[in-house]
């Protein structure tokens, strides 16, 4: 194995610190959120070490939620060398470790849409009894703005096994650090990484970041907006719990007359109409079901101390509800609050500036991509900034203007997971190049999915022709894409992406 | 002989009548319904048990051989306090029981609350509203789409406001009609209409199902053919290739399903799969293998043209292929050279599982052997 100095590597690094933390000043539903910025705020502290140099990779994929379990998969059934660090101790990330167990919309009342890696998985979970009662193919494959219910356990052994059976080489318990940059040519040339053994330093051809924070994009230099720093506010976050022991034929009856008999605010600590009407609690399992409730409201994502004091908040809304659901609701007599998710649900921090920003003009023109990867038709839901009834209100009808009808759909050019000029580096998630509203669209684990799955076929095209990311001939990663069954609908092809 | 001809000329006086009638109505109606080629209709009564008075349904015939449409009379008051006259709408289905439009009779309009009259808008968004099987309304009683005051829930005069989970599948303001007439569209008269049909059921009627512009139709006409006498035919399998080339998943997999189950030999439906094999899309490819798993026997054939391009497909078709041919206990000499050629792909993902593939059959032949081993020096070098 060889050894890098650590001067050497800093020396060559674009960005030295280790982690990020934004400026933010923001107004605060529970105590101490943090507000200042690490990298102004702080002394610096400097210190060389040596470290070993790791196997070389032609792909690293960092983070495996929906994003980079479908990126890596992928890559690794195209033929390429790949390595997966993952935080935590599973793959699924909001879907299993945030425990959002639901797919958003993969089909548009008229055809299944999320045709690619998501339709396998989708399938293969359907057959094994991993989808939650009642979710059925004819379903799904079909319905309009629905989501499809899952056994977060199932998603993560399937993903295990089929990255086993791709070849996928996952290190659990391990996240990237740094990244070592060559900032002329805008390329990574390799990342840091650490676990329990240490830090490694891992060389790569391509590197796909899916962090869901655009990390790895940040800390090489890509340009990017950040929510509360860029723009003037960040949706609030939310942390998802399984609750169990409760009726679902009284709880489901009830829960449709929420918008009218909302629960009693004597049971919060915080004013949030979210806990009206969409507050409930849907069935994955028998008398087992994700609650979904509740704003963590300025939650900055990209503060250590706000995820920290954010989470703990979190869980205090997650108890407030079990409270409240069982002195009013019917059927939650008994209802127990198993677990919280050790992941919050953020739904806004970081997105890269790419090489295209999808705009909610794009989705609302329905409009189609020469270059598109996907395609989607899920409403922008575009969480209030504040918990003001005025906001809570706006933001439910905001989701009925900025909503597609039956049958139609928008696409998802390549060029929004390209950071500007970037030839080794895409990323896929919920930090893709777009702006606010459409965001609120494209955010969720069914189109990260789909652009993980991009993400990762353009890496491997890429190894095979040289072509840099940043002019990636899109023409035949549309036909690749076609061929694993990805459902692309644009009549036009272009050797050339879509930019800004 | 007396009474028959009075029938006959009332049921003329009768058809005529409601032609004429008919032209002066407000119709939506799909693309694929022409009412005007209805050239008789006849009158059946049904025991239905739902909430609409009428019980008789109409049969329409373009030719006397099989029923090409069926309609119900749907009385419904649309107003609170009798200021809006109630109206009668006609529904419209197709043979197999799917929604084909509505017609609203003579001066009739719908209103919404406060009176205030549809507009072109509000008449075709309910007409694409109706069209639509999986609404969420079918989940609903009628008792849970409003909130506030429930007394009054016969008619759109009530005053809570719609809840947020339906508001896209009612018109605003008018809940009731909208609840009321999907109900009508999705209620008893499904099973009853695809019960009657059945009466007429013969290859004409199947021929006719079968080449509806209306997907329900297709469906219709393949749940009978999985289901009930006669069999596919030969001459049906032109069509059934068709279905099995088109975009919809559904159509797709009941064609593939209908194909298998039908009687026609072993070897004529393996070659039909085989022969969308080559030309269809990764889904259909994953169905196609799928079904031919079921068989015990693979023709000799199928297993050397799945064999023929293995290099030309995705990573994930060929791990299914190899599925499948695990059950084969003598595949020929020429499909596994084929197969160890892959042994030397690029793509390490698919010379690995080869190399298990091969490794999982009893091989003899050197040139393989000599192929495998090659496969496992590359490796070995590769991990160092």
């Amino acid at each position: 194995m060889k050894n890098l100095t650590r001067r050497k590597f800093i020396s060559s690094s674009t960005v030295g610190t280790l982690g990020a933390a934004a400026g933010l000043s923001v107004v605060s539903n529970f105590d101490a959120i943090a507000k200042s910025d690490l990298k102004e705020k702080s002394k610096l502290f400097h210190f060389s070490r040596d470290i070993p140099v790791g196997d070389d990779y032609d792909i690293v994929v960092v983070g495996s939620g929906p994003a980079g379990s479908a990126a890596s998969i992928c890559a690794a059934r195209l033929g390429a060398k790949v390595l997966l660090i993952e935080a935590t101790g599973c793959m699924g990330g909001m879907g299993t470790s945030g425990l959002v167990t639901s797919f958003g919309p993969v089909a548009n009342g008229e055809r299944m849409l999320a045709c690619g890696f998501l339709k396998e998985l989708l399938d293969t979970m359907y057959k094994r009894g991993f989808l939650a009662p009642n979710e059925r193919p004819e379903i799904y494959q079909k319905a309009y703005m629905r989501w499809t219910r899952y056994n977060p356990e199932g998603l993560k052994l399937l993903l295990d096994e089929l990255a086993i059976d791709a070849g996928v080489e996952t290190r659990f318990f391990t996240k990237a650090v740094d990244a070592d940059v060559d900032s002329q040519s805008k390329q990574i040339n390799g990342i840091l990484i650490h676990n329990i053994e240490g830090f490694q330093y891992i060389k790569a051809k391509k590197y796909i970041d899916c962090t869901g924070d655009a990390f790895l994009a940040d800390i090489c230099g890509a340009e990017c907006r950040e929510a509360g720093r860029d723009v003037p506010n960040i949706q609030p976050a939310s942390l998802c719990a399984i609750f169990a022991n409760f009726d679902p034929a009284k709880i489901t009856s009830w829960q449709e007359k929420m918008s009218s008999i909302p629960l009693d605010e004597k049971h919060f600590t915080q004013h949030d109409r979210h806990y009206v009407g969409t507050g409930g609690i849907l069935e994955i399992g028998n008398n087992i079901g994700f609650h979904n409730g509740g704003h963590v409201f300025n939650l900055n994502a990209l503060s250590c101390k706000s995820l920290s004091d954010g989470i703990v908040f979190g869980r205090k809304i997650a108890n407030e509800y079990v409270n409240a659901f069982k002195k009013q609701v019917p059927g939650c007599e008994n209802i127990e609050n198993v677990i919280t998710a050790s992941l919050m649900g953020i739904r806004e921090s970081r997105n890269i500036k790419g090489e295209y920003e999808l705009t909610v003009e794009d989705f609302l023109a329905r409009r189609q991509f020469p270059d598109q990867i996907g395609v989607n038709n899920r409403y922008c839901d575009v969480h209030p900034y504040t918990p003001s009834d005025e906001n809570i209100t706006r933001w439910r009808e905001l989701r009925d203007e900025y909503r597609l009808k039956l049958g139609e759909f928008f696409g998802i050019p390549y060029s929004i997971l390209v950071p500007v000029g970037w030839s080794n580096l895409w990323v896929a998630g919920r930090c893709v190049s777009s702006d606010t509203i459409v965001h609120g669209s494209i955010r969720s684990q069914t189109c990260a999915s789909i652009m993980g799955q991009a993400a990762g076929t353009a890496a491997v095209q890429s190894i095979k022709t040289g072509q840099p990311a940043n002019d990636l001939d899109t023409e035949q990663l549309v036909k690749t894409l076609r061929n694993e069954g990805v459902y692309l609908p644009q009549k036009t092809l272009s050797s050339q992406m879509t930019r800004s | 002989m007396k009474n028959l001809i009075i029938i006959l000329i009332s049921g003329f006086l009768w058809f005529s009548a409601f032609h004429l009638q008919q032209k002066g109505n407000r119709n939506y109606f799909k693309n694929e319904f022409h009412f005007e080629k209805i050239s008789r209709i006849e009158p059946r009564l049904v025991q239905f048990e739902d909430t609409v008075p009428n019980d008789t349904i109409y049969i329409c015939f373009t030719t006397n051989i099989f029923p090409n449409a069926y309609f119900r009379e749907i009385f419904t008051p649309v107003c609170i306090d009798g200021l809006c006259l109630p109206i009668s709408v006609n529904l419209f289905w197709s043979p197999g029981g799917d929604y084909l439009g509505y017609s609203i009779k003579g001066n009739g309009i719908f209103t919404k609350l406060n009176h205030i009259p549809f507009d072109e808008d509000d008449y075709l968004r309910l007409h694409y509203l109706l069209d639509d099987p999986q609404s969420l309304l079918k989940d609903y009683k009628l008792t849970e789409l409003v909130s506030g005051n429930k007394d009054s829930l016969k008619v759109d005069g009530i005053s809570g406001a719609t809840i947020t989970a339906v508001e896209n599948y009612v018109i605003k303001g008018a809940v009731y009609t909208t609840y009321g007439l999907w109900h009508s569209v999705y209620g008893p008269s499904y099973d009853s209409i695809r019960k009657i049909t059945m009466e007429y059921l013969s290859i004409p009627l199947l021929n006719s199902l079968i080449n509806s512009p209306n997907i329900e139709d297709n469906f219709y006409a393949l749940d009978i053919l999985n289901k009930f006498e006669p069999k596919v035919t030969i001459q049906l399998i032109p069509k059934l290739e068709e279905f099995i080339e088109s975009d919809n998943l559904s159509l797709k997999e009941r064609s593939i399903n209908v194909l298998i189950s039908s009687e026609i030999s072993d070897s004529l439906i393996q070659e039909t799969l085989l022969k969308v094999f080559k030309i269809t899309d990764f889904w259909t490819k994953k169905i196609l293998l799928t079904k031919l798993y079921d068989y015990d026997y693979l023709l000799p054939d199928v297993e050397v043209k799945l064999t023929s391009n293995l290099s030309r497909e995705s990573p994930s078709i060929i791990q299914e292929i190899y599925k499948l041919l695990k059950k084969r206990t003598d595949i020929s000499l020429t499909s596994k050279m084929k197969i160890a050629d892959l042994l030397e792909n690029d793509n390490q993902f698919i010379a690995k599982i080869t190399y298990n593939f091969l490794s999982s059959l009893d091989i003899n032949e050197k040139v393989i052997l000599d192929k495998m081993h090659s496969y496992t020096i590359k490796v070995g070098e590769n991990k160092k």
